[in-house]
Parts: structure tokens; C-alpha cells; sequence
């Protein structure tokens, strides 16, 4: 690692109060993460309308919340899971969850084109994005951590030194709460805009 | 009352320890090579799953057929981040129970290593070296690939034998370094 990302990777821990380990492997998935997204957007093939009701959420308001919430956290459960697995199944959840978001943003926009997305998307998209990627960092911590205490330089760190388990389950409740509150937040947008 | 950490790491030149470790540099040597050689590899790969989803496309399974360079694209990524994955935790492990395995050192040029950091060397270099220069079947039980990566892990648990002061000493070491290898070839 240059000696530039590493400085940059200490100031941003530091900022975060957080250890450097966890700022790495939030960057690991947000990598992965970004490039299965950019995979989903440029190999889907788009073979005419795929018709409307592929997104579609019917029912009451409460219903609908639900079923987004399951959907989401269903998908920051499974990124989470790398906790036990040693980010195997975090780094497969995130390559299948990206391709497939970037295949649905591909979808949509040949569907009814960039233009015909609603704007109030970045209300919970952010969100729920930011959830996926904190329930992936948590997932990534233990295996992040144990190869950096591996190859650090030098005598162990404290930061480094500490078991990463409640990091990673405060980081993994942090993502979850992002997700419950991006799901109100994508409800109430389809509730302004029926 | 804090510990002071430095006592335990066994950084300083000469000093003897009772826990002596091979230096990073040369744990990272070895992760770099393998590395280059799996990305060496990949092309190979990529046509394995090519004709894997290509199969599943024939005999009805993958039914949208439209979508052929997704699965494909998808099923390249997964194979590419598992499996740096799966090397940067062997070594890492490696790494970490080196001076617990206690296999004998030996001299490489002008350093001195760990048996550990032999046997598992030489079980990652096999294995990618072999893949790359066979012709690729993505069959499991292919005898004449795993042979050929088992011949220079029995070599390199040989020699790492060779170095241990008696019989029993030995024997524990085949034993040792031959579960290594194994593990690291089999994973």
C-alpha cells in the first residue's frame, strides 16, 4: 500500500474515530461494490420493455414499507454474514447485489430513460446505499482486521490489537438503522407520488 | 499497568527469540507472486465459465438467453474475488501460525525461512503454475493436475524434512508439513 493511502486511510480513521481497519474495509466494499455495479450496468442487454410491474409494490402503506424493508435488510443480512464466513459471503452478496442493482438501473433507464426517474430518489438511496456499504464493512471487519494485524509494520497497534467484534456489530446495527430508516423514507416517497 | 507491546515483536536483527518469525517482505513476496500468476491465469478461467454458462444455456437452465454476458461477467467476478480472497487468508493464516507449526528453517539465498513459508509457497506457486500451463477442463478429479501440484509440495516437505536434527523430529515434520501442504493446495 503507498504511503499516500495509507496517510489518507489514518486522517480518515481519525476523523471517524474509528480504527483504520474499519475505514479499509468499508473501502474494500464500497470497491466491489462500485465495480459490480459498473459489471450489471454495461453487460445488461436490454431486449425491449421489460413491462412495469417488475418494481412494483402493492398494498397498504405499512405493507409496502415492509416489503422494502425485507427486501433491503434481507440484502444487509446477507452482506452482514461475512462475520462468520470470513467475508466469503460478503464479497459474493456484493457482487451479485451490485450486478444486479446496476442490471436494474440499466433496465429502468432503457425503459422509461433517466429523465423519467423520479429526482426525490436521492431522499433514500443514499440510504439505503450507505446501509448496504456500513452492513459490508461489518461483514469484511474481522478478515480486514486479522490480515492487516498480520502484515502491519511494526509492533501491533492498539486499534489493531482489539478484538473487532462489537465494531463490527455496532457497524452492522448502524447499517441496519440506515436501511430501516431509508425504507420509511422510499415509502413516503411513494405514498407523495400515488 | 500496559505491557509494552515491542518486547513481543520480534523485529530486531539477531535477537534471539523463542518465537522467531520469517520477515514480512518475504510473506509478501510470496502473496505478490501468486498473485500475478492466479491474474495470469484469469483468461483461462474466464473461458471455463464461458462454456459453463454457455452448457447451462443448452441444456435449458439459464433460460434467458439475452442475458448471456451478465452471467457470464457475473460469474467472472465472483471466481476473481474469491479467489484472491481465499490466497490473501491461506498465507495470512500461514503467516500466523508459523512459529506455532515449529517446522525446521532452511536457507534460501541469503535468508533464512520457515518451513511453513516453503511448504505453502511451493503449494501455491503448483498449483497456480500447473493450472496455467495444463490445458484447462474445470473437471475436479483431474489426476494428472493434482499429481503435479502434489509432486513439489512432497519435494518441498522433503527438504524441509531434511533439516530436522532426529528421526522423530523428522516424522513430525513430514507429518506437519504435508497437512499444510495439502490444506493449501486443497483450499
Amino acid at each position: 500500500m503507498t504511503t499516500l493511502a495509507r496517510a489518507t486511510i489514518h486522517v480518515m480513521a481519525a476523523r471517524a474515530r474509528c480504527s483504520p481497519s474499519t475505514i479499509m474495509a468499508v473501502a474494500v466494499a464500497a470497491g466491489v461494490l462500485a465495480a459490480s455495479v459498473a459489471i450489471g450496468v454495461t453487460a445488461f442487454q436490454s431486449t425491449g420493455p421489460v413491462g412495469g410491474d417488475v418494481f412494483r409494490l402493492e398494498g397498504t402503506s405499512v405493507e409496502v414499507c415492509l416489503q422494502i424493508l425485507g427486501r433491503n435488510l434481507g440484502a444487509g443480512l446477507l452482506l452482514f454474514s461475512g462475520f462468520v464466513t470470513a467475508g466469503t459471503t460478503t464479497l459474493m452478496g456484493l457482487v451479485f447485489i451490485g450486478t444486479w442493482v446496476g442490471a436494474g438501473s440499466a433496465a429502468v433507464s432503457a425503459e422509461v430513460g433517466l429523465s423519467g426517474v423520479s429526482p426525490l430518489v436521492v431522499l433514500y438511496l443514499p440510504l439505503e446505499f450507505g446501509g448496504l456499504l456500513l452492513a459490508s464493512g461489518a461483514g469484511l471487519l474481522p478478515l480486514v482486521r486479522f490480515i492487516a494485524r498480520e502484515f502491519a509494520q511494526g509492533p501491533p497497534r492498539r486499534h489493531d490489537s482489539r478484538p473487532s467484534h462489537a465494531t463490527s456489530l455496532r457497524l452492522g446495527a448502524l447499517g441496519g438503522a440506515l436501511i430501516g430508516v431509508g425504507a420509511v423514507v422510499e415509502t413516503l416517497v411513494i405514498l407523495l407520488q400515488t | 499497568m500496559s505491557l509494552p507491546l515491542a518486547t513481543f515483536h520480534n523485529s530486531t536483527p539477531g535477537k534471539k527469540t523463542d518465537h522467531p518469525r520469517t520477515s514480512r517482505g518475504a510473506w509478501l513476496t510470496v502473496l505478490a507472486t501468486v498473485c500475478g500468476l492466479m491474474a495470469m491465469r484469469m483468461p483461462g478461467v474466464a473461458t471455463v465459465i464461458r462454456s459453463k454458462v454457455d452448457a447451462a444455456i443448452a441444456s435449458g437452465e439459464l433460460e434467458d438467453t439475452s442475458q448471456r454476458s451478465l452471467a457470464v461477467s457475473i460469474g467472472i467476478t465472483t471466481a476473481i474475488a474469491l479467489s484472491f480472497l481465499v490466497v490473501i487468508v491461506i498465507v495470512s493464516l500461514a503467516k500466523r501460525f508459523e512459529s506455532r507449526l515449529r517446522l525446521p528453517w532452511i536457507t534460501v539465498g541469503r535468508r533464512r525461512v520457515s518451513g511453513v513459508l516453503v511448504v505453502v509457497a511451493t503449494a501455491l506457486v503448483a498449483k497456480q503454475v500447473t493450472s496455467f500451463i495444463l490445458p484447462v477442463s474445470g473437471e475436479l478429479w483431474n489426476v494428472g493436475l493434482w499429481g503435479s501440484v502434489l509432486a513439489p509440495v512432497l519435494v518441498a516437505v522433503g527438504l524441509v524434512a531434511k533439516q530436522s536434527s532426529c528421526v522423530r523430529s523428522r516424522r513430525r515434520t513430514l507429518t506437519v508439513g504435508l497437512a499444510v501442504g495439502l490444506l493449501a493446495i486443497a483450499v
